[in-house]
């Protein structure tokens, strides 16, 4: 369902129709007892930083062209409409996918991502990233806790920067230990280089086949 | 009774210099229970690394069912490779280390879904499930576990290729005694039931008269001192004694 929304985001052409998907969005996530404020933040932080900066210059008329709006010819009005279009788009795309991950475990979204065809050893790698992130915070919490024990303060920046730095290049070679030892685990098991997957049966119920139906009527609307 | 494996001279030495195993020669027969005993660092955890196909003698040699085990042989001849993976599980001594995938059901899946493919990796998963009582942990971070929770995850995902020879390196290490009878309730059936061989590294003498019944011993210089009857080394005392295997206090005491 989540694919079918992402499509009809992408080929909407009105603003007001993609304002109307995210406001469904949140809608959602109010319902799945997601942090509002905090999604919206995050969303329109990842807009500022990556989308604006790349689309903000269509909305002159030296760049995008088409009618001006003001009598100095500076902005233009198809360039403001494809910028504020742009945006919402990808507002709408990034709160989908926070929202895919706010929901989902993780072990279901890579089994998507391999039923989507992303090839093997790339779920691979986040399968395993996404174990070792644990283990990392493990160590380095540990490694936090041994040093707090040892009553060790620092008496200035550098050598609080030098503890730090001894910190991390340990944390570091644990980690390629860790790395080792998994990758014989693995051999030993019979790895061959491929990731297999479990296959898992999901039948598909009245729900769904509303809730496809539902995204296909919102995906074209939006582009009618 | 044939031998599963054959080491001749077997000599290890770790990337940066240091020696793990001194010209070593043992003979394993099928069906055994073996115990590898030694200090700290006497090379226990390396010789089992190398009967596991995942070390390699600088030299000697190691041969299993009388065929060289050698990292070229295990590279370029797939047919071996999935005989020998499929034949041998090892237990590692850090389960973290062991335990990779997103959930328990799919570490215990994965050996047998790149040796038998989907289904029969489905079927055997959900036996073991049942088998070891993980049920309800299926769909959970195996790291979420606690750590004797871990254990049996790891195990069962070893015995998963159905092996005929496992390799335990300090398999009672961190658990509790519950979970240390389980874990001889398995072996001994593991045993009886399939005939299999098992060679475990301990250096808890306990556990080592219940893992098995002939012992070889590992000394501080990484020499293999002694193999035999697990009862007559154990109740030589001053030898244990001198292979850092029995505190002198504890004795006196």
């Amino acid at each position: 369902m989540c694919a079918l929304i992402l499509f009809g985001v992408l080929i909407a052409r009105r603003l007001e129709y993609l304002i109307g998907i995210y406001a469904v969005l949140l809608t959602c996530a109010y319902l799945l007892r997601i942090p509002l404020k905090e999604l919206i933040q995050r969303n329109l932080v990842l807009v500022l930083v990556f989308v604006v900066p790349l689309s903000l210059p269509a909305i002159f008329v030296a760049i995008a062209g088409g009618t001006p709006l003001d009598s100095w010819g500076i902005f233009s009005v198809h360039g403001i409409q494809s910028f504020l279009i742009i945006s919402t788009r990808a507002l709408c795309a990034i709160s989908l996918v926070q929202l895919l991950i706010a929901t989902m475990g993780v072990p279901e979204i890579l089994r998507g991502l391999l039923q989507l065809r992303v090839p093997a050893s790339v779920v691979s790698l986040f399968s395993t990233m996404w174990s070792y992130l644990h283990v990392i915070g493990r160590e380095a919490h540990s490694m936090a806790s041994s040093l707090r024990a040892r009553t060790i303060s620092p008496t200035g920046i550098r050598r609080a920067y030098a503890i730090l730095g001894v910190q991390g290049s340990v944390l570091l070679q644990n980690c390629v230990h860790a790395a080792e030892a998994t990758h014989r685990a693995m051999l030993a098991r019979g790895f061959n280089g491929s990731y297999g997957i479990l296959p898992k049966s999901q039948p598909v119920g009245a729900r769904d086949v509303v809730a496809i139906v539902g995204a296909i009527m919102l995906g074209f609307l939006g582009y009618l | 009774m044939t031998d599963v494996y054959t080491l001749r001279d077997v000599s290890f030495v770790y990337p940066d210099g240091r020696c793990a195993l001194d010209r070593v020669t043992l003979s394993i027969p099928e069906g055994t229970g073996l115990v590898l005993l030694g200090a700290n660092g006497s090379g226990k955890s390396s010789l089992l690394h190398i009967l596991a196909g995942l070390y390699f003698p600088a030299k000697g040699e190691v041969l299993f069912h009388g065929e060289v085990l050698s990292e070229e042989r295990l590279q370029r001849d797939e047919n071996f490779r999935r005989r020998f993976r499929t034949e041998v599980g090892i237990l590692f001594q850090n389960t973290d280390a062991q335990l990779f995938c997103p959930t328990v059901r799919e570490e215990i899946a994965f050996g047998p879904l790149q040796i038998f493919g989907a289904k029969q990796a489905l079927q055997v998963t959900d036996e073991l499930l049942a088998m070891f009582g993980l049920e309800a942990f299926a769909d959970l971070p195996p790291f979420a576990l606690s750590g004797g929770e871990k254990r049996k995850v790891a195990f069962a995902s070893v015995l998963a290729l159905r092996p005929r020879i496992l390799l335990l390196d300090e398999p009672t290490a961190n658990l509790d005694a519950e979970t240390c009878d389980d874990l001889f309730d398995w072996l001994e059936e593991f045993r009886k039931r399939d005939g299999g061989t098992v060679i475990s590294a301990t250096h808890d003498l306990h556990s080592a008269r219940i893992l098995g019944e002939t012992c070889a011993v590992l000394s501080r210089d990484h020499q293999l001192k002694r193999c035999g009857n697990i009862t007559e080394i154990l109740h030589d005392k001053p030898f244990l004694i001198e292979m850092n295997l029995m505190s002198r206090r504890l004795q006196q005491a």
